[in-house]
C-alpha cells in the first residue's frame, strides 16, 4: 500500500521534472553538462625510479636492502576527482573487466604485474592495468581522492562465478572470506631470517624465507546468523558482513593533472619503516593480520590505525600519508 | 543455561529410550518419528523424478529437515553431478587431487592424517574435516565465524594460496574448467543440473552442485541409533559407556548433544541458533594462554584475545574412523582424547609449545578434572564406537563414481 503510494509519488515527481524541462523550466534550471570522459593511469615507483617485474629495486625497508618485486596489485574504490570549487565527484567507470560498479558502489583492479621475471608464478598472469577510465561531469578538476579498498557491501562476494574483477582468484581472501585488497611482494635479495622465539624450554629456532608479503584486507570479519540459524543477507542479497577492521585506505591528491600525471605507489615508502629482512611471527610478512608484528610500521605509512581493539579506519582521512602521489606521466 | 536444559531434555530423550527398549516395548521410544532407512542399497535420497529432479530428503529417525540456501535448491541431478566432481581429479590445477584425496568415504571424509597435504605439496593447517550431517552445520571448518555456507567454504580449498590445496589460480582456471566441460559425460550432467543454462559449465555451477552432494551426505544409521529407534540393543560395556557420556559426570553431551553430537545444529526450522566455540586448554604456551600460530582457533580471524583456542566441537559420528583427533590431529587415539578431558586439559612439559593446558585462562569451565577408571574409559571407547555408521562408509550412492 505504503510501497505503492511512493512510487506513485516518485512517478508524480518524475513527470514534474519532465513538465519543467520540457517547458525550459525557467531561466536558472542547470542545463545538464555534457560528460567529459577521463582516464587515470596509475604505476609503481620507487621514491623517482619506475618499479616493474623483473627489475632489482634498491633501499627496501628499513635496511635498504635489495629486493626484487613479486607481486604488485590493489584495488581502487571510490575514486574521485576534486574540481576547483574544492567539490568531489565519483568518476562513473567505463564498464570493462578491471572494472565494477554495483549500485552506488565502485571497484577498480589495479595490476602492475605481468607474470614475468620475479612476479613468474602460478598465481599471476600476463594481462595487466595501469588505467581507471570512466567519466565526470564537464568542469576543471584540479585533484583526486580515493581509496585502496573494495567495498564492504562486494568484499565478501562469491570467488567461483564473481563478476571481474573481484572474481580474480589471487586477489581472494578465504581466510576473512573476503579480497586482499592490495597484494605487494618482495624477495629481498639475502632472505629474510624468520625467528620463532625461545621458549622457557626451547631456545629460539631460526630458518630463512623468501618473500616478504603485504597483504592489505578487512579482518575480524564475521557473517551474521540471524536467530533461526539462516544467514543473514542485505537487500541485494549479499551476506551481511561485520568487519571489526576494515583497513581501506585513504588517500588524496591535492594537485593532480590526468593529463600530465599518473598516480604513482610509491613501494619505496611504504616498506620505509619495515625491515623486510626479518619475520618475527605470524604471517610471512603483513598479512593484516591482528598481532603480527610485521604490521605496525606497515599501517604506519598507509596511515589507518592498527591492531586488535583499534579501528582499522583511515587516520585524518589519510591526509599524512605519502604512499600515494602524482608523478609527470 | 539453555544449553544445560537442552542436554537435560536429551538425557531424558535417551532414558525414555532405554527404558522402552529395557522394558520390551516395540516402539523403540517414539514419538511418530518416521524411519526411513538411508543405508546400502536402500535408495536413499531418492523419491523423485525429471530432468532437474526435484528433491526429498530421506532423514533417519530425529533428524529434522536440513536448512538449505535459496539460491541452491536440492535436486538429484545436482547431487550426482556433485558426487562426479566430488571424485574427479581433473578439479584441482594439477590433476593429482580431488576433494575425495583428504575426504574418503571409509574414513566418513577424513584422511587419517593430522593434517592433509594439498595438491602441491603444502599441508593444510588443521585436521580435515569428516562431512557427515554438514548440512546441519551453521559454521564450517574449525574456527572460523565467516564462513556460513558450503558454497563460500569451497573456495578455500579450490582457490586458496595459504596453503595451496586445489591449486586452482588465475593461471588455470580457464584450462581446469575447460577439462571439465570438454566431457561429454559432464556436458549431459550440467545441463541435467542446470537445465535452461546456455553455458552451464562454470564455476559457480562446480560449486554448488559439490555442495548439493555434501548435503545429501546424511549418517544416521549407527549401531546407536538403531539402539534408539529400537531396532537393535547395546552391549553391557556400551550402554555403561552411554549412560557416562550422558551423565553429569563425564558431561560429554554438553557439547556433543545434538542429534549430530556436536552443539552447533541447524535446520530449516531452527528458531534459537548457538554457534559455541570452546577452549579446551589443548595448550597454554609459557602459561599465557597461546595457542600455536597458525592455529589459535577463533582468533586467527578477529585477533581478540577472549578468542584465543576457540575451536568448534567436532561432531561425534563415525569418530572411530576419523583418527586422528583435534584440529591439529595432535591426539592420536580416542583411548588418548579421553585421557586428555579426563585430566582437564594437556600439560605439555617440553618443546616449543611446553605449557600447562590444564591452566589455560580462556579454557571451558565444563573441562575439568574428572577420575574416570580403566573400565569407564574402555566403556565410554565401546560407546563412541556405536557412533559408526557402516552403512554410511560403503553407501555406494556416496562412492567414487569413477570406479
Amino acid at each position: 500500500m505504503s510501497k505503492s503510494f511512493q512510487s506513485l509519488l516518485a512517478v508524480t515527481g518524475l513527470i514534474g521534472a519532465a513538465l519543467l524541462s520540457a517547458c525550459g523550466g525557467g531561466d536558472d534550471a542547470p542545463v545538464a553538462p555534457a560528460d567529459k570522459a577521463v582516464a587515470i593511469t596509475f604505476a609503481a615507483v620507487n621514491g623517482s625510479t619506475p618499479v616493474a617485474c623483473g627489475t632489482s629495486v634498491t633501499g627496501m625497508g628499513s635496511k635498504a636492502v635489495t629486493a626484487a618485486v613479486k607481486d604488485l596489485r590493489f584495488y581502487i574504490t571510490n575514486l574521485k576527482l576534486v574540481n576547483d570549487k574544492g567539490e568531489a565527484v565519483a568518476v562513473k567507470l567505463d564498464a570493462n573487466s578491471w572494472q565494477l560498479t554495483q549500485g552506488a558502489e565502485t571497484v577498480s583492479l589495479v595490476d602492475l604485474e605481468n607474470a614475468t621475471g620475479t612476479c613468474s608464478t602460478a598465481s599471476n598472469t600476463t594481462a595487466t592495468n595501469a588505467v581507471i577510465t570512466g567519466t565526470v561531469p564537464a568542469g576543471n578538476y584540479v585533484g583526486l581522492k580515493a581509496s585502496m579498498g573494495v567495498p564492504e557491501t562486494l568484499n565478501h562476494s562469491a570467488i567461483a562465478g564473481g563478476v571481474a574483477p573481484l572474481d580474480n582468484a589471487a586477489m581472494a581472501w578465504s581466510w576473512q572470506s573476503g579480497r586482499k585488497f592490495a597484494k605487494v611482494e618482495l624477495d629481498p635479495v639475502g632472505g629474510i631470517l624468520k625467528t620463532v622465539a625461545a621458549t622457557s624450554s626451547t631456545a629460539a629456532v631460526t630458518s630463512t624465507i623468501t618473500t616478504f608479503n603485504f597483504h592489505l584486507g578487512s579482518t575480524g570479519c564475521t557473517a551474521k546468523l540471524d536467530a533461526a540459524g539462516a544467514v543473514v543477507k542485505d537487500a541485494a542479497g549479499n551476506t551481511v558482513y561485520t568487519c571489526t577492521n576494515p583497513n581501506v585506505m585513504d588517500f588524496s591528491l591535492a594537485s593532480f593533472n590526468m593529463d600530465t600525471q599518473k598516480v604513482a605507489l610509491d613501494i619505496g615508502k611504504l616498506f620505509s619503516t619495515t625491515d623486510i629482512t626479518k619475520e618475527n611471527g605470524g604471517a610471512a610478512g603483513c598479512m593484516s593480520g591482528a598481532t603480527d608484528p610485521e604490521c605496525p610500521t606497515m599501517f604506519s605509512q598507509l596511515q589507518v590505525s592498527f591492531g586488535s581493539g583499534s579501528t582499522g579506519l583511515p587516520i585524518a582521512g589519510g591526509a599524512a600519508q605519502q604512499i600515494f602521489k602524482a608523478v609527470a606521466k | 543455561m539453555i544449553r544445560r536444559h537442552r542436554g537435560f531434555m536429551l538425557k531424558l530423550a535417551v532414558a525414555g529410550a532405554l527404558a522402552g527398549a529395557l522394558a520390551g516395548v516395540g516402539c523403540g521410544g517414539g514419538g511418530g518419528v518416521t524411519i526411513i532407512e538411508t543405508g546400502a542399497g536402500a535408495g536413499g535420497g531418492t523419491g523423485s523424478g525429471g530432468a532437474a529432479g526435484a528433491w526429498t530428503w530421506s532423514l533417519p529417525a530425529g533428524f529434522p529437515t536440513p536448512a538449505v540456501p535459496a539460491d541452491n535448491p536440492m535436486s538429484e541431478a545436482k547431487v550426482d553431478l556433485g558426487r562426479f566432481l566430488f571424485f574427479d581429479r581433473r578439479l584441482s590445477g594439477n590433476g593429482t587431487q580431488s576433494c575425495a584425496s583428504c575426504h574418503q568415504q571409509d574414513k566418513a571424509f577424513t584422511d587419517g592424517f593430522a593434517t592433509s597435504r594439498g595438491s602441491t605439496g603444502e599441508f593444510t593447517h588443521r585436521n580435515a574435516q569428516p562431512l557427515a550431517n554438514v548440512a546441519y552445520s551453521p559454521m564450517l571448518t574449525w574456527a572460523n565465524p565467516s564462513l556460513l555456507t558450503l558454497e563460500k567454504q569451497m573456495e578455500v580449498p579450490l582457490f586458496g594460496e595459504n596453503p595451496v590445496e586445489m591449486g586452482i589460480n588465475d593461471g588455470n582456471k580457464a584450462e581446469v574448467l575447460q577439462r571439465i566441460a570438454t566431457q561429454s559425460l559432464y556436458q549431459t550432467k550440467f545441463s541435467a543440473a542446470f537445465p535452461g543454462e546456455a553455458s552451464p559449465v562454470q564455476w559457480a555451477n562446480v560449486v554448488k552442485a559439490i555442495a548439493s552432494f555434501q548435503r545429501a551426505l546424511i549418517s544416521g544409521n549407527s549401531k546407536y541409533d538403531q539402539f534408539i529407534a529400537g531396532k537393535g540393543t547395546l552391549t553391557p560395556t556400551e550402554l555403561r559407556g552411554m549412560n557416562l557420556f550422558f551423565g553429569e559426570k563425564a558431561e560429554c553431551f554438553h557439547c556433543h548433544g545434538s542429534p549430530n553430537f556436536n552443539d552447533q545444529f541447524v535446520h530449516a526450522t531452527t528458531r534459537v541458533l548457538e554457534t559455541p566455540f570452546h577452549n579446551t586448554g589443548l595448550y597454554n604456551i609459557g602459561g599465557t594462554g597461546a595457542f600455536p600460530e597458525p592455529n589459535r582457533g577463533v582468533f586467527e580471524l578477529t585477533g581478540l584475545p577472549k578468542d584465543m583456542g576457540m575451536f568448534r566441537a567436532q561432531s561425534l559420528r563415525n569418530i572411530a574412523v576419523t583418527a586422528p583427533y583435534m584440529h591439529d590431529g595432535s591426539i592420536a587415539t580416542l583411548e588418548d582424547v579421553l585421557d586428555f578431558y579426563a585430566a582437564g586439559g594437556r600439560n605439555i612439559t617440553s618443546g616449543p609449545h611446553a605449557g600447562d593446558g590444564r591452566k589455560n585462562p580462556l579454557k571451558s569451565d565444563l573441562i575439568t578434572l574428572i577420575t574416570l577408571d580403566a573400565q569407564e574409559k574402555a566403556d565410554l571407547v565401546a560407546f563412541l564406537k556405536t557412533l559408526t555408521d557402516h552403512d554410511f562408509l560403503t553407501n555406494p550412492k556416496f562412492a567414487d563414481p569413477f570406479k
